[in-house]
């Protein structure tokens, strides 16, 4: 594409606008990233063409070349690509590991006020130990706080692996974005997958034995869980959808 | 100079022209065309990523500023990026000897 700049600051700044456009437009990954991406790059665009006109070249033809130089949006767009991939997969990881330990602290939190000194609520009931008789309940427990611990540590070490790949270990080797990219959507999906059986144990407590449980920390953490549940699926399918991007 | 083969040294000389001093990306790229005489033409969008990739491992810092209602961000080298801009010297050093001995003619028996 051809970016004709007729002449003065209105057309040219209308040019500039048309060529960030097309540019946003083909950034993968988050809006505030893209935000940032295309402020700066408007800026050394106008920059560019302040240039052209301050060295006696007014011809408007010079501020249009200003932009083909800058290359295609679309090929601009993508040489972003891995950068932007590699931001949203360590802000994803960061995200992971901030919300971990306090979600994990807001169960821990709810599991003893509901039964301090007696039986822990889900994931720490282990009273089925004791009561051999009801079959059903140890193997849903067992099995459930299986995949609990097992999805907690894959979300760990996938975050810790995406936010180390995605660093300043960059110095000394080349982490291929499109592998940090697959550590966030692996750590999201282990997050998710921790979440909905902690979420599906606590059901099964509530329909088994309810008066157990103490409502308010409870909630708190149900409702923690759900919500980062809800964000961690979201935060895989954007990460796949950068990932994608990549050649 | 062909695009590709400049890819491979770009960190190298944005580490190199921001030793001189912390630039926004327009100044550093009239100084990589400067500096060359005009021989690196890369297209101007590619040397922004660049930026962001030598910002994340830590080799250069960058802060916005404003000025005249332009926000821009200027780009400085680390402490890192110094010690990262020798070792590339050091290895072009070595690299452009190496060559300059196997493709200068007569240099190579000379040497040998």
């Amino acid at each position: 594409m051809t970016h004709e700049v007729i002449s003065g600051s209105v057309q040219v700044e209308e040019a500039v606008a048309t060529y960030l456009r097309e540019v946003a437009d083909n950034l993968p990954g988050l809006s505030r990233n893209r935000v940032r991406i295309v402020t700066e790059l408007r800026s050394g665009l106008l920059d560019a063409i302040e240039a052209h006109q301050r060295s006696g070249d007014p011809d408007p033809s010079e501020a249009a070349a200003v932009l083909t130089d800058f290359g295609e949006p679309r090929q601009v767009a993508l040489a972003f690509g891995p950068e932007l991939a590699t931001m949203q997969a360590r802000g994803t990881a960061l995200i992971l590991m901030a919300s971990g330990p306090l979600i994990g602290l807001l169960w821990l939190g709810a599991a003893l006020s509901s039964h301090i000194g007696a039986h822990l609520a889900p994931p720490l009931d282990w009273s089925w130990l004791a009561t051999r008789a009801h079959l059903a309940r140890p193997t849903f427990a067992l099995v459930a706080t299986a995949v609990v611990f097992a999805a907690i540590f894959t979300v760990a070490s996938a975050a810790i692996f995406t936010f180390v790949s995605t660093g300043r270990v960059n110095r000394w080797i080349s982490v291929p974005p499109r592998l940090s990219a697959a550590g966030a959507v692996v750590a999201c999906l282990g997050a998710a997958a921790a979440d909905l059986s902690i979420l599906t144990v606590l059901g099964f407590q509530l329909w088994t034995d309810p008066t157990r449980l103490s409502p308010l920390p409870v909630a708190m953490a149900a409702v923690a869980s759900a919500a980062r549940f809800t964000l961690a699926r979201r935060a895989a399918g954007s990460c796949l959808k950068v990932r994608a991007t990549l050649a | 100079m062909n695009s590709e083969t400049l890819k491979g040294h770009l960190g190298g000389m944005l580490l190199a022209i921001l030793e001189r001093g912390p630039r926004h990306g327009y100044s550093i790229i009239e100084s990589l065309r400067a500096s060359s005489g005009g021989q690196f033409d890369l297209p101007t969008g590619t040397v922004y990523p660049a930026l962001h990739r030598l910002e994340r491992a830590g080799l250069i810092h960058a802060h916005w500023d404003e000025n005249g209602g332009r926000k821009r961000r200027v780009y400085e080298l680390t402490a890192a990026g110094q010690r990262a801009l020798s070792t590339e010297r050091e290895s072009w050093r070595d690299f452009s000897a190496a060559v300059t001995t196997l493709l200068t003619p007569g240099l190579q028996t000379a040497t040998s």
